[in-house]
């Protein structure tokens, strides 16, 4: 309830409405308080007026551009001349037809299921740990801020850091193996190579982004009332059989919600492609947003792009769509909506 | 089954402001079998004795034993105890039936039987027909009896109830007090209830343990607790009006002990045996302690009754409290709704001397 929406006592306003001597200065009056803000009737026109019209600039605008882009041949030469051709859906049959996209759709769910999928794992698993293992308060902290730290690096520095640690010939991690014996001194790693590429990429995210299900999952298992674990001791429950039965079906919801900020994230993922990989070696790193991105903005392909960007846009939408539903049906069991 | 036997029991929590003595060498036995109540004002330590009890707390100093054999050591599954919480503590996510069957499920009790005592447990307990629900969406009632359903449903030695009526409304914990005294009759079992209640723990204990301050003032009947309660405090807390206490100075004229109430017309006189005890005792002062139930208003001329001004006349329905104010020392009287007792009014006060309690000054104990 805002402050207008409150009860004044009778005192305050007297039958015409002007304030009156009462129990609340005349700030409280609707009518001064009116008339000192509205100076001028245009105001409130610009007020609303002018993020309206930023907002159309800046995304409503290039949206309609780009829808309308998408269906015509679009590319840097017809840019220039202003003569494009409308090819009706060709620019959606080339981009679903081809190689490219379907590889890195492939690399795009392989990230999800060994990025964000095991992000979320490990950070649920930790999260336990840090709260039943670990005794000492004081602990806790410290490792708490050690984990959280890499999630406060910008994740184009976090992968130009890690493309220094990956190096096949002087990084830090082969260096790191040989000295463990896992590697004979004289063999090398090709991290960037092909073949490893796509896990270098999930190895230093997983890196940076743990931490992020863990706070959650964490704060989560922190809410927990703990009058539940002590029925549970009474019960003469087995800890094993309360984190299965009683702990992980109440965080449920909770390590969704972990999992779905994670895909949010991971389905836009590209920053650390183009610092770690550019997508490469031969395309073997590629993600559709990668793409998009290369074909519009570096060989200003613009309708492929468009494309490109309305097949995301379109997927995306779905899933947000079936996320929300999610989440929707989570606060009503949970009563909150 | 068990007794319970509690042996200089003592609990001392740290804190950031030094150690808190909790529970102060307490001593206590409790029968197999006897329901026995503990209570006390908030804070009194009576949370923390039966969180020992249970083993949910360690022990700092003391022995607790189930029969003979001393459990500080045991988990809570050790000891085979079963507890009822205030907050009720049910499982969230799962339905009543699982909630009630957990315990049994934990043991390793196959589905089968587990369903079977569900169902006994349930039609105890009248929540039958609320078995598929959620906790979320029962009552508060529900909530309590289904809490009490899931340490009803094992067999153990002791069952232990922590405040598990604070949340009802009056009615309903009528009735849940009723329920509750048919199934230890029909059990059998030793019960240890935690309250705050004086009510709840007079209508349901076999004894009930006074508890202040860390320390236990009387662990007795209720009859004891009412007629000889150990010290001011347990007069004071047991009973509804509080008692009346008075700051007396004991005379002796003609060989007649009586209990004078300094810079007021208020005397007393109690009964032989204390009489006795007053004298062995010696000492100029005592406190004086009369319940507002052992009051009486009696026509003016009548011997023996002291007179006092009505200050207040509080009309409740059955009964009126009637506050007296004699030269700035107050208290109170139960008195029929038709007495004759308007404010201002001088009425005379009768009571009987063996209802009159008489308490040491500097311990507060009860003098005989």
């Amino acid at each position: 309830m805002s402050v207008d929406q409150l009860p004044l006592p009778a005192a305050a306003l007297d039958d015409a409405g002007r304030a009156a001597a009462g129990p609340y200065p005349d700030w409280f009056s609707k009518r001064r308080r009116g008339r000192s803000l509205i100076v001028n009737p245009l105001v409130p026109a610009v007020m609303v007026g002018l993020p309206v019209l930023v907002i159309i600039a800046i995304v409503i605008y290039p949206t309609v551009w780009m829808f309308y882009h998408a269906f015509h041949d679009t590319n840097m030469m017809s840019l220039f001349t202003r003569n494009w051709q409308a090819v009706g859906w060709d620019n959606f049959a080339l981009v679903l037809s081809s190689d490219r996209f379907a590889d890195s759709v492939l690399h795009l769910l392989r990230y999800l299921l060994f990025g964000a999928c095991l992000q979320v794992l490990l950070g649920t698993a930790l999260a336990q740990i840090l709260y039943e293992v670990v005794q000492s308060n004081a602990l806790r902290i410290v490792l708490l801020i050690v984990m959280v730290l890499p999630m406060m690096l910008p994740p184009s520095i976090v992968g130009v850091l890690w493309k220094f640690l990956l190096q096949a010939d002087n990084g830090a991690f082969n260096h790191l193996l040989i000295k463990l014996g896992m590697l004979a001194p004289t063999d090398r790693i090709e991290w960037l190579d092909a073949d490893l590429a796509l896990w270098s990429l999930i190895i230093a995210d997983v890196w940076q982004w743990t931490a992020l299900p863990l706070l959650i999952v964490y704060s989560g298992r922190v809410s927990l009332p703990p009058a539940i674990y002590e029925a549970a001791r009474v019960d003469g429950a087995s800890r094993w059989l309360v984190l299965r039965r009683i702990t992980l079906p109440m965080l449920k919801e909770i390590i969704a919600i972990a999992f779905i900020i994670r895909f949010m994230d991971a389905y836009k993922f590209v920053d650390k492609v183009y610092v770690m990989t550019a997508g490469g070696p031969a395309q073997r790193s590629e993600l559709p947003v990668f793409i998009a991105f290369q074909k519009g903005i570096r060989e200003f392909q613009v309708g492929e792009a468009a494309a490109y960007a309305i097949i995301i846009f379109v997927v995306a939408a779905i899933l947000i769509t079936l996320f929300l539903q999610y989440l929707k049906r989570v606060l009503k069991a949970q009563g909150i909506a | 089954m068990a007794r319970v036997t509690l042996d200089t029991v003592n609990k001392i929590y740290p804190s950031r402001h030094g150690p808190v003595h909790a529970v102060q060498d307490l001593d206590i036995t409790i029968e197999d079998g006897e329901f026995v109540a503990v209570l006390g004002p908030s804070g009194c330590g009576k949370t923390s004795t039966l969180r020992m009890i249970v083993g949910l707390e360690t022990i700092t100093g003391g022995t607790i034993r189930f029969d003979d054999r001393p459990v500080n050591e045991l988990t809570p599954e050790q000891r085979n105890v079963a507890m009822a919480f205030e907050t009720y503590a049910l499982y969230p996510n799962f339905t009543i039936a699982e909630n009630l069957g957990f315990p049994l499920e934990v043991r390793g009790v196959d589905r089968k039987a587990r369903e079977a005592e569900v169902l006994r447990v349930a039609r105890l307990l009248r929540i039958e027909d609320i078995l598929g629900h959620k906790p979320a969406h029962l009552s508060g009632g529900q909530q309590q009896r289904v809490s009490l359903g899931r340490a009803l449903i094992r067999d153990p030695a002791v069952f232990i109830l922590d405040e598990v009526m604070s949340h009802l409304d009056a009615h309903l914990k009528l009735q849940m007090l009723f329920e509750l005294k048919r199934i230890h009759q029909s059990m059998g079992k030793t019960m240890v209830y935690v309250t705050h209640d004086q009510m709840e723990a007079l209508a349901l204990a076999d004894r009930v343990a006074v508890m202040s301050n860390a320390r236990l003032q009387q662990f007795g009947t209720r009859d004891e607790l009412y007629h000889a309660p150990a010290n001011r405090f347990v007069a004071d807390f047991i009973g509804e009006p509080p008692t009346n206490f008075f700051d007396a100075e004991v005379t002796e004229t003609a060989g007649e002990i009586a209990l004078a109430v300094p810079g007021t017309d208020l005397a007393f006189t109690t009964s032989p045996a204390r009489v006795a005890a007053l004298r062995n005792r010696g000492g100029k002062r005592a406190i004086v302690g009369i319940r507002p139930q052992n009051l009486f208003i009696t026509p003016l001329d009548d011997a023996g009754s002291v007179t006092a001004t009505v200050a207040l006349n509080e009309y409740l329905g059955e009964q009126s409290i009637l506050t007296f104010d004699d030269k700035g020392v107050s208290f109170r009287a139960l008195a029929p709704p038709d007495a004759d007792a308007k404010t201002g009014a001088t009425v005379a006060v009768r009571y009987r001397p063996a209802d009159v309690m008489v308490f040491d000054t500097d311990t507060e104990a009860l003098v005989a």
